[in-house]
């Protein structure tokens, strides 16, 4: 105990001294983390398609129990991007899920999520040399940021038709904005500096259904739909473009008939592709596969409840590619839940550990933490 | 329990390393390659036709505006500088009352006639710049006339040798040009102006005895001293010492109060051709540019520089080795002041904005710039009113430097590049590439 204080110590530290963008990750709208929750997510994703807390399967919030509970998630993501002149490393905070569920009698479920969809945080600095026409030139520093997001809320129901079967259907509401900020400034006093402000908001819909069904004692299967309505951006009421919210299909299968032992697969596509018309010129969306595969056991028992052991890995293109190239990512991940209160409340934390890559000379890397507390009250 | 505590520990460590995340993104090594959406253009051009008018306007600083009074005699090469200062008593008073009580009488005779100017000091170490000699010696001229009161050349025309007052004159020590200077009068000169009422014109000038040249200044009513008339007025057995204020007779509903005293050049800086802009000078000369700028840049883009760029040329007159100041002054006047030398007088005063002053040799020669890129941008938000977009160049030392800056103009002879133009440099709103 004594070694504690120290331990938290260097663990405040350790948040880097970031710099970073561009990155492979935020291109075009941003970065979709998932709509994971954290315990999924340390499985690589392969669980959500069964877990409650994710906003991915309607179907899956009968599993919240028919009772009443909260999930609040935080997910920072510590990244370094790596090209020959250099490495940037930056710091991102992001709350990418909150949920709640009621049950409505022993079969119904009804849930509502906030999840985020594509973030689109980041800033640019860049130092250069502006070149006059009368053979002058003078140093800038330009910054370029924009922050905000497109997050889904969801409006879910589900339904327990028999135990072994499950449904579900949910209405999205697409909403956000992205605050843009660009600014230069010179080194050369003659100069006054550039600064632009926008604000694109966007509002958009969907509707998704999802299936889970038990075919034999221990094995789950999920089918997962989502059809995209579509969805605008606007500046100061004016709109912008158009595009549809991108369509996915997904299925997974999970295995809880090894004692102690959940094995979990998953796949998802996703037509990225339909939200390229939202934005102007090179913005191109990428439809990819989304696939995982994890598993969770029982590990050490803690307040007299078993601590649950994920560990996963994951591979997906991301929408929106660089200089025309398709991004994709790996990662691995791990995590643990502690039980609190019993089965009340859990506290999971996972780990994960991202590659971004693409065919352009780039590299870029990620850790991941994340904290999400489920709370029965 | 030692389970619990270890997880306890656990909870405790992890929360404080996720709550203790900073949003840290700035940084940029991995530009352009993989930056998104760096799309700000950048455009350097110089606008033909953007100054429509560029004159020079002249008589500054405006009649009985300035602060002193610059007393100039300076010979030098071919150029000659001779200023006085003309302090009026357009109004004497032709009664008194005595000194023992009792009512007003008429002033039957006076003596002891003196006027009194305040002598404006020197900056430190300025002293042995304006006189070259141990003492310089101010003497009065009779400069009274009959012209109207604006024609300074009348005035000008009676400072000669036949309108020196006798014995109207004190010689000061250099070290000791510094406040009141008293200076006796012909007691018959001002009794027949107190007997007329009025007026008593009166030139000062300085001069030293080996004619080398000699800058001084008296405070003027505007620097807030106002000279005065003294003499001791009689009646009879009854007297008392009158004391009379540098003052004009009010003008029919136009208020000439600032023109109880004020400078007169004799002789001083030629103006320059059409073929040229000048800055400074005495009596000062401006420079007044209005400008016609494109509403595509300047209302939607961004300016980031706007170079007024002037070709100087080398100006021949009282050359020495100190540079000048040339301060640009924003017009405040609207479109309906199409006058140039009216608009120069409604100018801001200096530090309305910030556009940078210009320090230059004025017999050096080449390309200037002055850098006008927050007069854009002001001119840009005003967006209600009507105030011409106009600039005014003066020298910081306006009315007290004989020297000129002197710079090509839209009319002289000379390849466009050498004329005055303006260089704008400016960013197209940014697309940012998405919406």
């Amino acid at each position: 105990m004594q070694k504690l204080p120290a331990i938290l110590l260097a663990l405040i530290c350790v948040a880097p001294a970031a710099y970073a963008q561009g990155t492979l990750s935020t291109q075009g709208f941003g970065y979709p983390p998932g709509e994971l929750s954290t315990r999924a997510a340390a499985s690589g994703g392969a669980t959500s398609p069964f877990d409650p807390l994710s906003a991915v399967n309607p179907a899956a919030l009968t599993s919240w129990g028919g009772r009443t509970a909260l999930y609040f998630q935080y997910s920072p993501e510590f990244r370094s991007v790596s090209v020959p002149g250099g490495t940037d490393h930056a710091t991102v905070t992001r709350f990418p899920l909150l949920a709640a569920a009621v049950g409505i009698g022993s079969h119904a479920t009804f849930g509502i999520s906030a999840a985020t969809f594509l973030d689109r945080t980041w800033h640019t600095q860049v130092t250069s040399f502006q070149h006059g026409n009368q053979g002058d030139s003078t140093q800038f520093t330009e910054n370029f940021s924009v922050n905000g997001a497109i997050n889904d809320v969801r409006l879910a129901g589900a339904y327990q038709i028999i135990p072994a079967i499950r449904i579900g259907v949910a209405g999205h509401v697409y909403t956000g904005e992205n605050r843009l900020n660009i600014t230069r400034t010179f080194a050369d006093s003659s100069f006054a500096s550039f600064s632009q402000n926008s604000t694109i908001g966007y509002a958009g819909s969907a509707v998704s259904g999802g299936l889970e069904v038990e075919p034999v004692h221990g094995l789950w299967l999920a089918a997962t739909g989502r059809l995209g309505g579509p969805i605008t951006s606007t500046r100061n009421d004016t709109t912008l473009s158009r595009a549809y919210i991108p369509n996915a299909y997904g299925g997974g299968v999970e295995i809880t008939a090894i004692g102690g032992l959940l094995l979990a697969a998953r796949a998802e596509w996703t037509e990225w592709s339909t939200m390229s018309k939202l934005g102007e010129g090179d913005v191109t969306g990428f439809d990819g596969w989304d696939v995982g595969v994890g598993a969770e056991a029982n590990g050490p028992t803690l307040f007299g409840s078993s601590m649950p052991l994920r560990a996963g890995y994951r591979h997906r293109t991301l929408p929106f590619g660089v200089g025309g190239q398709e991004v994709t990512e790996n990662s691995i991940s791990a995590g643990l839940g502690i039980p609190i209160a019993g089965e009340r409340s859990r506290l999971d934390f996972g780990l994960q550990r991202a590659s971004r890559t693409a065919d352009v000379s780039g590299m870029e890397h990620a850790w991941i933490i994340s904290a999400g507390l489920f709370v029965r009250p | 329990m030692r389970d619990s505590r270890y997880a306890l520990a656990l909870i405790a460590a992890i929360t404080v390393l996720v709550a203790g995340c900073q949003e840290k993104l700035s940084g940029g090594a991995a530009c352009p390659s993989l930056c998104p959406e760096q799309n700000l253009t950048y455009q350097d051009t110089v606008i033909e036709g953007a100054i429509d008018t560029d004159v020079t306007v002249t008589g500054f600083p405006a009649l009985g505006s300035s602060p002193s009074l610059l007393l100039a005699n300076v010979v030098s090469g071919a150029d000659t500088l001779h200023t006085v200062g003309v302090v009026r008593f357009d109004s004497l008073r032709t009664t008194f009352t005595p000194s023992s009580g009792g009512a007003e009488v008429s002033a039957d005779s006076v003596d002891t006639a003196a006027v009194t100017v305040n002598l404006a000091p020197f900056a430190a170490g300025q002293d042995t710049i304006f006189v070259h000699t141990d003492s310089v010696t101010i003497r009065v001229y009779d400069v009274d006339t009959t012209a109207d009161i604006f024609d300074t050349r009348a005035i000008a025309a009676t400072v000669r040798p036949d309108r020196l007052i006798p014995g109207a004159s004190r010689t000061v020590a250099r070290d000791s040009i510094t406040g009141a200077l008293r200076i006796p009068l012909p007691s018959d000169l001002v009794k027949s102006k107190v007997a007329a009422g009025g007026p008593l014109l009166l030139g000062f000038e300085a001069v030293t005895g080996d004619n080398s040249p000699v800058q001084v200044r008296l405070v003027s009513s505007e620097g807030g001293n106002t000279p005065s008339l003294s003499y001791e007025a009689h009646h009879g057995t009854d007297s008392a010492l009158v004391s009379v204020g540098a003052n004009v007779q009010a003008g029919t509903g136009v208020d000439l109060s600032t023109l109880a005293d004020y400078t007169v050049v004799v002789k001083g800086t030629a103006p320059p051709d059409s073929t040229m802009l000048a800055v400074g000078g005495i009596p000062g000369s401006r420079t007044y540019l209005r400008f016609n700028l494109p509403s595509s840049i300047v209302d939607s883009t961004t300016v980031v520089r706007a170079s007024l760029q002037l070709t100087q040329r080398a100006s021949p007159s009282f050359l020495g080795p100190d540079t000048a100041t040339i301060v640009p002054l924003v017009v405040r006047a609207t479109k309906d002041v199409t006058d140039p030398a009216k608009a120069a007088l409604l100018a801001a005063p200096q530090g309305f904005i910030n556009v940078p002053q210009l320090t230059v040799l004025p017999q050096d020669s080449g390309q200037r710039n002055i850098e006008i890129v927050q007069l854009v941008r002001l001119w840009r938000s005003e967006l209600i009113g009507d105030n011409q977009r106009s600039l005014v160049l003066e020298l910081g030392n306006e009315g007290f430097d004989p020297r000129q800056v002197l710079f090509y103009s839209s009319n002289a002879a000379v390849p466009d590049s050498l004329r005055p133009r303006l260089r704008l440099s400016y960013i197209p709103r940014a697309s940012f590439g998405l919406p």
